[in-house]
């Protein structure tokens, strides 16, 4: 009897599982939560994930979840996580966004770190300018980059039109390559509110020699720049693109042939080789014909403060990897774009796989960042406002210069928040 | 009584619901004791943070994070910003285009479908189809037939000749409000044809056969018998349904994510932003609150209605 309930009481042991975890249990494995926008992006998808392979093979037990979070709520949802106290342990955000984060105090400080490695005399001049905040430096710089304007060769023959040298060319242009009734549209502006939208707004902003902040740091949104800026977003918005849509979904029309044209960074070059065969011969790209070109730092990674130390020596071996010499060759030709490192070369065969690597090393040569400072630790508040007002001018057709009235006075109170 | 007699009085009566405790009582206790607990961790737990946060300064919320004093400010903010007063004028506009047109198209389908007829199997599954598609799925499907550059609708009124540019649905902030209630009903209108569907087939047949003796027509029949026999049905269907709109979160979230410059922007959705986009956590707090106070109002009315007795 004593001994059936013996017998019994181990199975609802074993059943519970109180025992079995203890049989043929392994060493435990450390898990790194790795979350991003690129985890399926084309090109630089790739190099991650050859780099989690390599880190994993030579850390065994350690395993990297590289899972995807879209763009436009990558920022919210990491915020969120790091309110729980559960940050994922590799942080990558886009450069825009990574102020809140330093702050509020979440990052570890790397100086110590990349003193041992070659990042500060190798990198380019914007890791020394955006991954620091009040003197400490808490991020490493994966891309800095420009914009160019990704064009169909055919369609724009089509149009009766060459690539355009000046504004003015390049509006009329965008314009004459339309047919809204055929669902044909000359190009792809972003004007679902978000980070892109802005983005993209940013391109004539900028472009325009406009600035969101004064170099005190305070919202400059109502000078003759900007407002010149925006009213040329807006003629190209009106004329020129299917209202409505968010990034994704105007660069596959523009592998469709639905859209003739696209302003967007080097990544572009990696959605362009998987367009349609009767498009991909046909895409090109140009220099967005303004005076500036908008860019800057694309995006970051870092580590957060809150996880163990064992993670976080783990998680820098990783971003370190990535920051050597071969590593930054492949990311070049991954991305199509210089990589932060200086002192790299990318062998010519593989400029040649890469048929828009020219103009973007040109455009980050010449690009301005368009990080907000002064207002850079709102940025997501930011964003929303400008994306909001800029709305009013192509929803209501408000003009250009009451808009920006508006805008500059809530920016001001977003400042002084 | 002396005062050694009322100090003992609180002490029995706490022995006599001990007392009481054993035998039935408390086993019935120990079985609700499980489902008191859990609602109070899951229920009781984030509404009183949510209470406790609305009047406090907080931007990001953690249970470890120290709480500042205790304030108005939040709330004097909130009744002082036209965004608020917006999202309010937007949520009463959508419940009650939505909740409309739902009943009406539901009590119809409902009485259709009270019917005998051929395929009534068949048109009753359909009836009730869109209730069954997920929210985020039925959300894509419509915005593809929305959409205002290569969406179906605008194809097919430009083919008809009906319009001659085509309209921005989503993007224009009168036919984006428009646009989201249209889904909502197309979602909401068949939790109202099965609920009216039931209560119809609940009715009594001596009611209408006595009418019909006193010579009722068909319309006398509908307000004099039908409507009366509705009533509570007609009412909690109402409530849920107008509870289920009023925090309607996915539907608008990614039909229009509340634009195009706030033409749709709920009070649901102004706490998300509030809450997850600005982090300004205290304050969305304090616009859930005027949202559960504004809850707990039409649930009264509602309850009431449907607590009157016809038969």
């Amino acid at each position: 009897m004593r001994r059936t309930a013996l017998r019994m009481v181990i199975l609802v042991l074993l059943v519970a599982g109180v025992v079995t975890p203890r049989i043929g249990a392994g060493p435990r494995e450390t898990l790194l939560r790795f979350p991003s926008w690129q985890q399926d992006e084309p090109g630089v998808s790739g190099w991650w994930k050859d780099q989690i392979a390599t880190f994993e093979r030579t850390h065994p037990g350690v395993r990297i979840e590289f899972t995807k979070i879209p763009l436009a709520e990558h920022t919210d949802k990491l915020i969120a996580q790091f309110a729980a106290n559960q940050p994922p342990q590799i942080v990558h955000v886009p450069a825009q966004t990574f102020f809140p984060f330093a702050d509020r105090g979440w990052l570890e400080p790397l100086d110590r770190l990349l003193d041992e490695t070659e990042v500060k005399k190798t990198y380019h001049p914007l890791q020394a300018k955006e991954c620091v905040w009040k003197g400490t430096t808490y991020c490493v710089l994966m891309l800095n980059y420009g914009y160019a304007w990704v064009y169909n060769e055919k369609l724009l023959k089509a149009a009766g039109k060459s690539v355009p040298r000046t504004v003015e060319e390049y509006i009329d242009t965008l314009k004459a390559m339309t047919d809204a009734k055929n669902g044909q549209y000359g190009m792809g502006i972003v004007t679902l509110p978000g980070f892109n939208m802005v983005a993209h707004i940013a391109v004539f902003v900028y472009g325009a020699g406009g600035r969101w902040t004064d170099d005190k740091g305070n919202p400059a949104v109502t000078t003759p720049q900007v407002i010149q800026g925006f009213k040329w977003w807006k003629e190209a918005v009106l004329g020129a693109t299917p209202i409505g849509q968010e990034s994704g979904r105007l660069r596959q029309l523009v592998m469709e042939g639905k859209v003739a044209s696209y302003n967007d960074g080097p990544w572009m070059q990696g959605f362009a080789l998987r367009a349609n065969p009767d498009v991909k011969p046909h895409l090109r790209a140009a220099p967005i014909p303004f005076k500036f070109t908008m860019g800057g730092p694309s995006n970051i990674v870092a580590i957060p403060k809150a996880i163990p130390e064992e993670e976080k020596r783990l998680v820098w071996e990783f971003i370190k990897s990535g920051t050597m010499k071969d590593a930054q060759v492949r990311y070049s030709v991954a991305v199509g774009a210089p990589a932060p490192r200086q002192d790299i070369t990318i062998p010519s065969e593989a400029r040649k796989d890469l048929p828009f690597f020219d103009v973007y090393v040109d455009a980050a040569k010449r690009a301005v960042s368009w990080v907000p400072f002064g207002l850079e630790t709102r940025s997501n508040e930011f964003i929303r406002i400008v994306a909001e007002h800029a709305q009013r001018m192509i929803v209501r057709n408000e003009p250009v210069e009451r808009v920006v009235q508006d805008l500059q006075k809530e920016l001001e109170t977003l400042k002084r928040q | 009584m002396s005062t050694s007699d009322q100090a003992l009085q609180p002490a029995a009566r706490a022995a006599g619901w001990l007392r009481s405790l054993r035998g039935p009582a408390a086993f019935a206790y120990l079985l609700l004791a499980p489902a008191v607990l859990t609602l109070a961790v899951v229920v009781l737990y984030p509404v009183m943070t949510a209470v406790d946060i609305s009047f406090r300064r907080v931007e990001i919320y953690s249970p470890s994070t120290a709480r500042g004093p205790l304030t108005l400010a939040n709330y004097v903010r909130l009744f002082e910003a036209p965004a608020f007063w917006q999202a309010t004028r937007v949520s009463i506009a959508y419940v009650i285009i939505s909740i409309s047109f739902a009943l009406l198209i539901g009590f119809g389908t409902a009485l259709l479908l009270n019917h005998r007829f051929r395929g009534r199997t068949l048109a009753r599954t359909l009836a009730v189809l869109p209730w069954a598609v997920p929210p985020v799925v039925a959300v894509n499907v419509w915005w593809w037939i929305l959409d205002p550059s290569y969406g179906l609708l605008n194809w097919i009124l430009l083919q008809l000749g009906v319009i001659a540019q085509p309209v921005n649905w989503i993007t224009q902030t009168g036919p984006a409000l428009a646009s989201v209630s249209l889904v909502t009903i197309w979602k909401g209108y068949p939790f109202f044809t099965v609920m009216l569907l039931a209560g119809l087939q609940a009715i009594p047949q001596d009611l209408y056969d006595a009418v019909a003796v006193d010579g009722a027509g068909r319309v006398g029949t509908f307000r004099h018998i039908t409507l009366p026999a509705l009533r509570g049905v007609l009412s909690l269907a109402t409530l849920l349904s107008v509870l289920w709109v009023f925090r309607e979160f996915t539907i608008i979230w990614v039909l229009t994510g509340g634009g195009p410059i706030r033409a749709t922007e709920t009070l649901a959705i102004m706490t998300y932003r509030e809450a997850f986009a600005n982090f300004r956590m205290g304050f969305a707090a304090a616009i859930g609150m005027v949202t559960l106070v504004i809850s707990i109002v039409a649930s009264i009315f509602f309850i009431r209605q449907a607590g009157k007795e016809f038969y």
